[in-house]
């Protein structure tokens, strides 16, 4: 009887340390704006994000000035006049995944997942709750989302003159291929 | 008289518009032509940000520096491009560089290998980042 509860609870804590931590260091983080003047892309290829798939938490941090533009122009105006990065380097999403008990990681497949966290940009923090897409798939685990961004909510002022090239919703694309955390 | 001064405000008109369009046009320029600000170790980049931040950014943020590291990790970004981690003496964090997308994928080290490269560095998130990088 003893020898079946020590196997018991090694089993149980070895389940329980399993891999919880999934992470990728070079998550993308792209942002569109629409306006009538122009269209206007930025991309992020290095974005840090950090899954516990055990409590959900889930946390996104880019570095802004790892956006690029096409134009030099547009990307000194957005480091320099609208996100002031050199004040405010990093922008942040930290949240959690509230229906991650839905979720089988174990089993392949694409799972919505509904997301509630604290957006910083431009040193301000908002709450959103922008909701994603979880796709398992042979270990790995891949974070899609898509949503919007208004520019005011974080005090960030676009100029009357180039507002015609600037939209005033800005969609956020985020994907992340996660990997268990290793070492 | 009258004529050719219209002729040279029209010609001056078109110059002007034209230079302004290619100002404003102008794609961002790899790193080719500019000069290292600083040559500096990986390691050592990577432990002057842990040690100080503050420090670190005010010394090297914005700067183009020729960087020297042992290759860890190669990974391949969603556009394509090459994302490379060098050794910054920690069991996990290390110097996170972005090579420019026109750079070769036969120039890049193999993992293990000792790599030069010149980047313009933005700042700390748990790794060092680098961008548009250049392999020397």
């Amino acid at each position: 009887m003893k020898t079946i509860i020590t196997v018991l609870l090694i089993t149980v804590t070895t389940a329980l340390s399993a891999q919880t931590k999934y992470f990728t260091r070079n998550g993308t983080v792209t942002f569109f704006s629409s306006a009538p003047m122009e269209d206007i892309t930025a991309e992020n290829y290095n974005a840090t994000a950090v899954l516990d798939t055990e409590t959900g938490a889930v946390e996104f941090s880019v570095l802004m000035k790892s956006f690029n533009f096409k134009k030099a122009l547009m990307q000194e105006h957005f480091n320099e006049n609208y996100v002031e990065s050199d004040k405010f380097p990093k922008s942040t999403f930290k949240a959690k995944i509230v229906n991650m008990d839905k979720i089988d990681l174990t089993k392949d497949g694409s799972y919505p997942a509904e997301v509630e966290g604290e957006m910083t940009i431009h040193g301000v923090t908002k709450s959103i709750t922008p909701e994603g897409t979880i796709v398992v798939k042979d270990g790995a685990v891949n974070l899609e989302s898509k949503f919007i961004v208004k520019p005011e909510d974080y005090e960030i002022e676009i100029p009357d003159v180039v507002r015609e090239k600037i939209a005033k919703e800005i969609e956020v694309t985020v994907l992340a291929d996660l990997e268990p955390l290793k070492r | 008289m009258k004529k050719s001064i219209l002729i040279i405000l029209a010609l001056v008109l078109v110059a002007g518009a034209a230079i302004g369009y290619y100002m404003y046009n102008k794609p961002v320029e790899t790193l080719e032509s500019q000069d290292a600000a600083a040559e500096i170790s990986a390691t050592a980049l990577f432990s002057e940000f842990s040690e100080n931040e503050t420090e670190a950014m005010a010394n090297y943020e914005g700067k183009v520096l020729a960087i020297e590291g042992s290759l860890i990790e190669k990974m391949e970004n969603s556009d394509g491009s090459t994302t490379l981690i060098l050794d910054g003496g920690d069991p996990i964090f290390g110097v996170k560089c972005r090579l420019d997308p026109s750079v070769d994928g036969e120039a890049i080290p193999a993992k293990g290998e000792p790599v030069r490269l010149k980047g313009l560095c933005i700042g700390m998130n748990a790794d060092v980042e680098m961008n548009q990088c250049i392999i020397l």
